[in-house]
């Protein structure tokens, strides 16, 4: 454990000793501050006249704002995440300092967590930021706390399998770019993918003149797939959460996509141990 | 074999990428040439794997073992990984952590659910709506009704997708569910049924409506609405658009409601005992004035909490029709509700008297000199009150009187003015001159808008509250054409008069029940507040941000 903490003081530390560190959280800082403060004073501004945008009354502050900003603010780690992750092995193979990492009496669990945890220290800094923005909300109006501690918790989780998804790609590039732009490009897919999976319709397409056992067989893969679209969206779960609904579903999602990319992390690290070549 | 494998892998980048573009053009997935060639694709794709992987284990090099051990463990993880999550996901456990979420039932619901003896089928058609919180409140109202469930196994909950299941829309007679944007919920019940619309105010479902309509159709006899007669008037087998009145029969049938006639014996004046609702209704035709017989049943009715609906026209009752007046006077004595002698009148449209109600004034029209704390109406309508704080929906009625509360009320009366009018309205007391054709003019004294032009009260009977009726109730309204077959078509019309008759036949204890969304307050914030909010937010921590890695480079060349 000791090991773990040295390693994630380190890299936590290396992230201030340049500026890029400072340049992350700024620019988040700055998104999602005038994200929160277009939505924010857009809210009050419809809340005036709900009439005049379509609702009927004024619409609930924690339906209509808050569930969807901490969801908005989720993904916008979906942005800034890569800039964190692509350096934290990445990095040590760009700048020839991975042998030197790697025959340090540590462990690969060590360098594994250890930097896992500085990428997870970044986003507790950046979850911070959202928590000023919580406490302006609670000063003009009573927020349900349900709703703001589960809204936040979801951006934790949702940002912790970011992390864990781009220390892994971290790991198998040499180049800080190449894995910042595949981190990226993965982020994106997993998050569009629920655009597509909402239009797949309930029913299968599958064409009425076809054979019996072809539909059968078609409309098996179809729902197969549909389910999986589904479910596997990185920001759906989060939705849910931040509505002030618990569910042991959507924490095992992100606890379980966060476990299995750390695996694979290891096995990406693990390939300096193998031998000759195929 | 390696020359193989490249072949293979290539023929499965084409194939895959042919039967996208099929996908794309075809905007089918389940068409010939897409799922041949993504067939082919996947195929091929799985086949370059096995020879890939076969080619690393034919190496016979400690790296190719150790790759082949590295796939192995990674798909044995993701098996692990994705057996818990089907798992848990079958557990299916929720829990909301609202205010909303962790509200306990109300006693009275519980008794209800718990006295039930006979099935009830309560069917949510959910308009998939591409808004979120219209997906909320219907997620909601699933939990408010497995809540319900947990009291009683007589409850057959069922949800549906109105576009995926028109057959069952049909077969459910939801005619009006095509125009809503949030759905319905349906209860029946051995031959009775009751919607509740849910509202595009709060879009989920009341518990003290549910409770209520479950009353309705789980008591073995629905409750009668009587219809005075004996007055001429709409005619309610008509089904004329302008005279009849059969559309109002339907919908309180539709409802669950039983219908009779009524005509007060003269000599022995009573209200028989199964009456739920007593409805007065004075349209075009009718002689406007109730008989002093006809009073003194009122009277004894409303002394054992009975419940009144009265519907008049003020262009058929005034100051000189037939001598003596009884209604008005006796509606002011007994309730302190004064059906006035006026007519609501448009400063300057072309239909003077055609008056819109509407939840909301600013998109009715532009009132620089009213100011409306929108603490007790929304826009037209009472939003605390039972009957109107759900209303959404804009009607029209037409030459309407205005109907007010005395203040202070009589007595153990307490009242609440329902509709009121746009403030651009003034009540024209020269009815006669205005039914003899001239045109209507401001005169000094005449009330200015917002006018009230319905008003309901309830009257405490009895201090003991388990007994069977402790108050009566009464809605009065200053028009009756809005009753009409034509008039029946606007949704809006139709919400009220049911509205109106659940309340007045709703058992009084329900009132208790809170409702279960609270109501969200406006956000109303200063310029200078506004200017905070945007510099902490946006500005402030950034500065501090960038504040720290300055001082963080300062100290790092001073400590170098």
């Amino acid at each position: 454990m000791k090991n773990i903490l040295a390693v994630a003081r380190r890299e936590f530390g290396a992230f201030f000793s340049t500026p890029i560190g400072f340049v992350v959280i700024a620019t988040f800082a700055l998104i999602a501050g005038l994200t929160f403060t277009g939505s924010f004073l857009w809210y009050g501004l419809m809340t005036e006249n709900p009439g005049n945008y379509g609702y009927a009354a004024v619409p609930d502050f924690e339906e209509q704002f808050l569930s969807p900003f901490m969801v908005t603010a989720a993904t916008i780690l979906m942005f800034i995440g890569p800039l964190i992750t692509m350096r934290l092995i990445a990095e040590e193979h760009n700048a020839g300092t991975s042998e030197l990492l790697f025959t340090h009496p540590l462990s690969d669990l060590d360098i594994v967590f250890g930097k896992y945890l500085a990428a997870l220290g970044m986003l507790a800094v950046m979850v911070g930021v959202l928590i000023v923005h919580a406490l302006i909300m609670y000063y003009f109006i009573a927020v349900e706390p349900a709703v703001l501690i589960f809204g936040l918790f979801a951006v934790f989780l949702m940002g912790a399998a970011f992390m864990a998804l781009g220390l892994f790609v971290s790991a198998l590039c040499r180049s800080q770019i190449t894995a910042a732009t595949l981190t990226f490009g993965v982020f994106f897919f997993l998050w569009i993918m629920g655009f597509f999976a909402q239009e797949l319709p309930a029913t299968s397409p599958v064409p009425a003149d076809w054979p019996e056992e072809a539909a059968a067989a078609a409309e098996s893969v179809y729902g197969f797939v549909r389910a999986f679209a589904q479910e596997l969206p990185i920001d759906a779960h989060a939705k849910e959460m931040a509505k002030g609904i618990f569910q042991p579903l959507d924490i095992a999602y992100y606890v379980l996509v966060s476990a299995f990319f750390l695996f694979l992390t290891f096995r990406a690290i693990e390939r300096r141990h193998w031998k000759g070549s195929a | 074999m390696r020359i193989l494998r490249t072949t293979i892998g290539v023929v499965a980048l084409i194939a895959i990428a042919v039967g996208l573009n099929f996908l794309v053009i075809r905007e089918t997935l389940f068409t010939g040439p897409v799922v041949i060639s993504l067939g082919i694709g996947i195929v091929a794709a799985l086949l370059w794997a096995l020879l890939h992987v076969a080619l690393l284990a034919g190496a016979g090099t400690e790296s190719a073992a150790a790759a082949l051990k590295a796939i192995a463990s990674s798909v044995f993880v993701l098996g692990i990984c994705v057996m818990i999550y089907l798992f848990v996901r079958r557990a299916d456990y929720s829990v909301d952590l609202t205010q909303e979420g962790r509200r306990d039932l109300a006693p009275q619901t519980i008794q209800v659910l718990e006295s039930l003896t006979v099935p009830v089928g309560v069917t949510c058609v959910f308009v998939k709506s591409g808004e979120e919180r219209v997906a909320t409140s219907q997620d909601k109202t699933r939990r408010f009704l497995e809540q319900c469930s947990e009291y009683t196994d007589q409850l057959k909950i069922e949800i549906i997708d109105p576009a995926a299941r028109p057959e069952r829309i049909r077969e459910l007679q939801l005619l009006g569910i095509e125009k809503s944007r949030v759905g319905t919920v349906l209860l029946k019940s051995e031959g009775r049924r009751r919607e509740l619309p849910l509202s595009d105010i709060h879009a989920r479902l009341e518990e003290r409506d549910f409770t209520n309509a479950l009353i309705n159709v789980a008591q073995e006899s629905p409750p009668i609405v009587y219809f005075l007669a004996g007055h001429g008037g709409r005619d309610l087998r008509d089904t004329d658009p302008e005279t009849g009145g059969h559309q109002m029969l339907v919908l309180l049938a539709r409802e669950g409601y039983g219908t009779k006639e009524l005509l007060i014996d003269r000599d022995s004046p009573s209200i028989p005992e199964d009456c739920a609702v007593l409805i007065i209704m004075f349209t075009g035709g009718a002689d406007g004035e109730l008989r002093s017989y006809e009073i003194e049943a009122l009277d004894r009715y409303i002394d054992d909490g009975g419940r009144v609906f009265i519907m008049t026209n003020v262009q058929y009752a005034t100051e000189n029709f037939s001598g003596r007046e009884f209604m008005r006077p006796w509606l002011k004595n007994r309730f302190g509700i004064n059906q006035n002698f006026d007519a609501a009148i448009h400063r300057v449209r072309d239909e003077p008297a055609r008056v819109l109600l509407g939840p909301d004034f600013s998109r009715i029209g532009v009132f620089p000199n009213f100011k409306d704390d929108g603490k007790d109406f929304r826009g037209s309508f009472n939003r605390r009150h039972p009957i109107t704080r759900l209303l959404d929906k804009e009607f029209y009625w037409n030459f309407i009187r205005t109907v007010t509360l005395d203040n202070p009320l009589p007595e153990g009366v307490t009242g609440w003015k329902l509709l009121r009018t746009t403030p651009d309205f003034w009540a024209e007391t020269d009815i006669a001159a205005m039914l003899s054709g001239e045109s209507p003019q401001t005169d000094p004294g005449e009330e200015t808008g917002p006018l009230s032009v319905a008003v309901a009260a309830a009257r405490r009977i009895s201090d003991d509250p388990d007994g069977s009726k402790p108050e009566a109730r009464i809605v009065v309204t200053g028009d009756a054409d809005f009753t009409s077959n034509g008039e029946m078509i606007y949704a809006g019309n139709q919400d009220f008069i049911l509205n109106s008759i659940a309340w007045l036949t709703e058992q009084e204890d329900l009132i208790a029940i809170r409702p279960m969304l609270k109501e969200q307050e406006p956000l109303v914030l200063t310029d200078r507040e506004k200017r905070a909010v945007a510099w902490i937010a946006s500005l402030g921590i950034v500065q501090l941000v960038i504040i720290f890695g300055i001082l963080a480079a300062i100290l790092r060349r001073r400590n170098a």
